[in-house]
């Protein structure tokens, strides 16, 4: 064979290498992407702030949860599944604590609940190790520690004490005597733990290594779903020597669950890798698909966010961003399959009334007013600037889909949700205000809350009523002025305002739903923006926090919501739905392209695999 | 031509009454040259079309049925939430929250011209006075007024007017106030030239040699001579387009649209408003 000849053969046996290679790739990789995960990659998440703490007690927000998932398990979780509507069985089943450090979810049936309702028992699976040098298994009193430091006086007590404090026995007195003994005492880290490890709360215990068992001040039938927070993670022994939720602690954090922080430069990245003492076997809930997470932190912009996982420089973003609500519609019509939406059930947004208000003749304290401004709402305008139905729901009542205690509520109906100006005109009339009347409303001065103002002030408009803004920052004086004004001598300083409320966990939610939100409590900073006091509601909400029994609970919401609603003290708007956008190299194990875990409220990345998976 | 006929016609003109040389005033010969210029008359007509517009606003409101905050959220905007076109019944299309593009413009122009003129009156006049005395009086009040005039041309007066915003809150006399404050620099100081140019010219030494006082020489002598430079100056366009940058950072009244607001308001609708996740319970944000 000449020289030419045994070129052109070389050249033709390259080319059917490459022919082969290829066809093996596409076939590869056609097999994974429709079927087994495939691990390895890095997956690339862009965030605005990020969790601002990695310890799970003070983490009180979405970003937090959402990484928390790969580094701090907890004894009951929610599964990860893709409910299409917030109703039905899937949601029920998304909404429904599972086992996830615990054996099993305690019942009466299965004697993890006593009798009298007021002792939970929970088992730890053996073999759930800290990625301690040399791993070592996490026990009941890493449980406990936990618990121990929620009240601590450093600069991040728990997010939420409340759900425990009213609950658990001895938890409040504990609390107290804490914060009495470090009014003079100096607060550091040895002195910390060492009064936490010398003072046990009354209502926690551990009789064997495995097992911890909480004692309550009363039944509360919600009370697996309270620990099923985030907050009630383990805590490892090392984290005495830090006050919770400082620097140093976030630079040493530990893990039990798949993936443990290997690096974290505030305001810049985190960085998480496979966590090697982590066993599949011990968690039903993750998986290690991944090789790294890599969280890119200070970007603000939503169109940035947006332009990146279209191009593919990123797979997701956090919690704390979004995309473009304008840009969905065009999404949806192109049927872009990186898009998703997903279920969910919130106030979000709704408007509060100032009960307390003397403007206007003491307009907000006339119920015919009240219900004059929900009848004179157009919703479905509200629904169209707020990103179209696809992803605001609109409601009628407090308590929304897919929570217990729901219920239509069908007295301030207007057809097509979009109001009745000319029932509102007669409800005012009827009120004394036949020429109509003016109110202040507060409300966040973005561009967002804006838009929901001035579409209520059009629609408040036709039935008489001027609406006159009162634009504040967020985060500043709007807050200041929503919560504290009950309090202060000017509680007119507002009549109305937007509020938007998340409740902590969905289906049996009434104390992170309605308690918080109608129970008596007009004190500085509440949450019960408008002074709402009923004394049979109030009654209602003790009846069911202290019910075992989840449908006797469920029946006394509902009570509790009819009660609020016919004193039209709010004006429910819409529940928005969650949306989330991913790379087109983002997978998931459940069917169609969702991967949605309700506590987390987005995407739950110990369950996503990358094809193709590089980088 | 005959000689005869040549005599004729000259005999006629000599018999004929003497014509009076006809003068033209200076406003005469500014029209004449104005109509003269096609890019000019093209321009005052434009001008003209836009304040007639303007004027006729409530007309085009009651034509097309729409006001200029009325929302039209069923007809204006499509059921995904996006503002509709141009068509038969928004004739520029809707906003984002359903209001008529084309009514709000047209009230918009009537506060934008508003402002223009009555900003532009009140700096001519300041301008004029400050420019004035500076110019005739010289010495230190020529130093005073100068440096003053120096330090108003060069303040940022997007911050002032950001920083008046704050404090007094956002609204059209804090518009005027923040336009108005700049305005009449620019006319001192073109002022104060001519000023001290013609406070040379003989007739005004004559002025004072008959006992004119320095107002009546200001006032009567110097200013008309003045009108053709400060004319030159005057910042109609100026003032509007500063009122739009205003407006366009939301300095101005919001409760209609001129020119700054539809652009502010048509960039806010290709930004971001959080896409269906709201910030959780303002407490734990």
């Amino acid at each position: 064979m000449n020289a030419r000849a045994r070129a052109l053969a070389g050249l033709a046996a390259a080319l059917l290498a490459a022919t082969a290679l290829a066809a093996c790739s596409s076939s590869s990789a056609a097999k994974t992407a429709s079927g087994a995960p495939l691990k390895g990659g890095t997956l690339r998440v862009i965030s605005n702030t990020g969790p601002g703490s990695l310890d799970p007690i003070p983490t009180y927000n979405f970003a937090g949860y959402e990484l928390e998932r790969g580094y701090a398990r907890q004894l009951l979780s929610y599964p990860t599944t893709s409910p299409p509507t917030a109703s039905g069985t899937a949601w029920t089943r998304s909404t429904t604590p599972v086992p996830d450090m615990a054996t099993q979810v305690p019942s009466t049936a299965n004697g993890g609940i006593s009798g009298n309702g007021l002792v939970y028992t929970y088992h730890i699976r053996s073999g759930v190790d800290w990625n301690s040098s040399p791993p070592r298994q996490v026990t009941a009193a890493d449980f406990i520690r936990e618990f121990q430091a929620f009240c601590n006086p450093g600069q991040f007590p728990v997010g939420n004490s409340t759900y425990f404090t009213s609950t658990i026995a001895g938890f409040s007195s504990y609390c107290n005597a804490e914060a009495g003994h470090f009014k003079h005492a100096k607060v550091a880290p040895a002195n910390v733990a060492a009064w936490q490890n010398s003072h046990p709360l009354s209502g926690l215990s551990a009789p064997s290594p495995l097992t911890l068992q909480v004692r309550l001040t009363q039944p509360a039938s919600d009370f697996n779903q309270i620990m099923a927070l985030p907050f009630v993670s383990a805590r490892p022994k090392e984290y005495d020597a830090y006050l919770p939720g400082s620097a140093q602690l976030n630079q040493h954090t530990m893990s039990d669950g798949p993936y443990q922080v290997s690096s974290y430069v505030p305001n810049k990245s985190i960085v998480l890798t496979p966590n090697p003492a982590w066993k599949q076997a011990t968690d039903p809930l993750r998986h290690q698909y991944v090789t790294k997470v890599v969280v890119t932190l200070g970007t603000s912009s939503e169109q940035t966010v947006l332009t990146d996982l279209q191009a593919g420089s990123q797979d997701l973003f956090l919690a704390d961003l979004g995309i473009p609500s304008q840009n969905i519609a065009s999404l949806q019509a192109s049927n872009d399959k990186r898009l998703r939406i997903w279920p969910s059930s919130n106030l979000n947004p709704y408007i509060i009334l100032n009960l307390r208000s003397p403007n206007s003749g003491g307009a907000m304290k006339k119920l015919a007013v009240r219900q004059a401004i929900q009848f004179a709402v157009n919703k479905s305008a509200v629904v169209k600037v707020n990103g179209g139905p696809a992803i605001n729901k609109v409601l009628s009542s407090a308590i929304g889909p897919g929570n217990i205690g729901y219920q239509p509520y069908t007295k301030y109906a207007t057809p097509n949700n979009a109001g009745n100006p000319a029932k509102c005109k007669s409800l005012l009339a009827s009120a004394g205000y036949s020429h109509g009347l003016t109110l202040g409303y507060l409300y966040p001065n973005d561009s967002g809350d804006t838009t929901i103002f001035e579409s209520i002030q059009g629609s408040l408009a036709r039935c008489g009523i001027t609406l006159k803004g009162m634009p504040k920052p967020s985060g500043g004086a709007y807050f200041t002025d929503l919560g504290n004004t009950p309090q202060t001598s000017k509680p007119g300083t507002w009549d109305m305002s937007t509020g938007s409320w998340f409740p902590d966990w969905f289906g049996n939610n009434g104390r992170t739903l309605i308690q918080p939100l109608f129970q008596t409590n007009c004190s500085l900073g509440t949450v019960n923006a408008g002074c709402y006091s009923s004394p049979t509601v109030d009654k209602l909400i003790s009846q069911a926090l202290k019910s075992s029994s989840v449908s006797a609970a469920a029946s006394m919401w509902r009570q509790a919501n009819l009660t609020v609603m016919n004193d039209a003290a709010i004006v429910p708007l819409v529940s928005a739905q969650i949306t989330q956008y991913a790379s087109t190299r983002v997978h998931s194990a459940t069917a169609g392209t969702a991967n949605f875990n309700t506590i987390v409220q987005r995407w739950d990345f110990t369950n996503i695999w990358l094809n193709p998976n590089h980088p | 031509m005959s000689v005869t006929e040549i005599e004729f016609q000259a005999r006629r003109a000599e018999d004929a009454p003497a014509a009076g040389i006809e003068g033209r005033s200076q406003w005469r010969l500014t029209w004449q040259r104005l109509r003269g210029d096609k890019v000019a008359v093209a321009s005052a007509v434009v001008i003209v079309i836009i304040a007639g517009l303007a004027i006729a606003a409530p007309a085009f409101a009651a034509l097309t049925g729409h006001g200029p905050t009325q929302q039209f959220p069923n007809t204006g905007i499509s059921a995904t939430g996006v503002p509709v076109g141009p068509g038969k019944q928004f004739w520029l299309g809707a906003d984002e929250l359903g209001r008529d593009l084309f009514v709000r413009i047209l009230y918009g122009a009537r506060i934008s011209l508003l402002v223009g003129v009555v900003t532009t009156v009140i700096g001519t006049v300041a301008g004029l006075a400050i420019g004035m005395m500076a110019g005739y009086y010289g010495g230190w009040i020529d130093t005073v007024l100068s440096r003053l005039t120096d330090a108003v041309l060069a303040f940022p007066y997007i911050i002032l007017g950001l920083a008046l915003a704050v404090v007094l809150g956002p609204s059209l006399p804090v518009v005027i106030g923040v336009i108005s404050f700049f305005a009449w620099s620019g006319i001192a100081r073109v002022v104060r030239g001519q000023t001290l140019s013609i406070k040379e010219k003989e007739y005004i030494e004559a002025a004072r040699s008959v006992g004119a006082g320095p107002w009546r020489v200001m006032f009567i002598d110097i200013m008309p001579n003045l009108m053709g430079p400060v004319l030159a100056t005057l910042s109609i366009p100026a003032a509007i387009i500063f009122e739009a940058t205003l407006s366009f950072l939301g300095l101005a009244c919001s409760r209609r649209r001129r020119a700054g607001a539809t652009c502010w308001l048509g960039r806010r609708a290709t930004t971001a408003w959080p896409g269906g996740t709201w910030c959780s319970r303002p407490w734990r944000c």
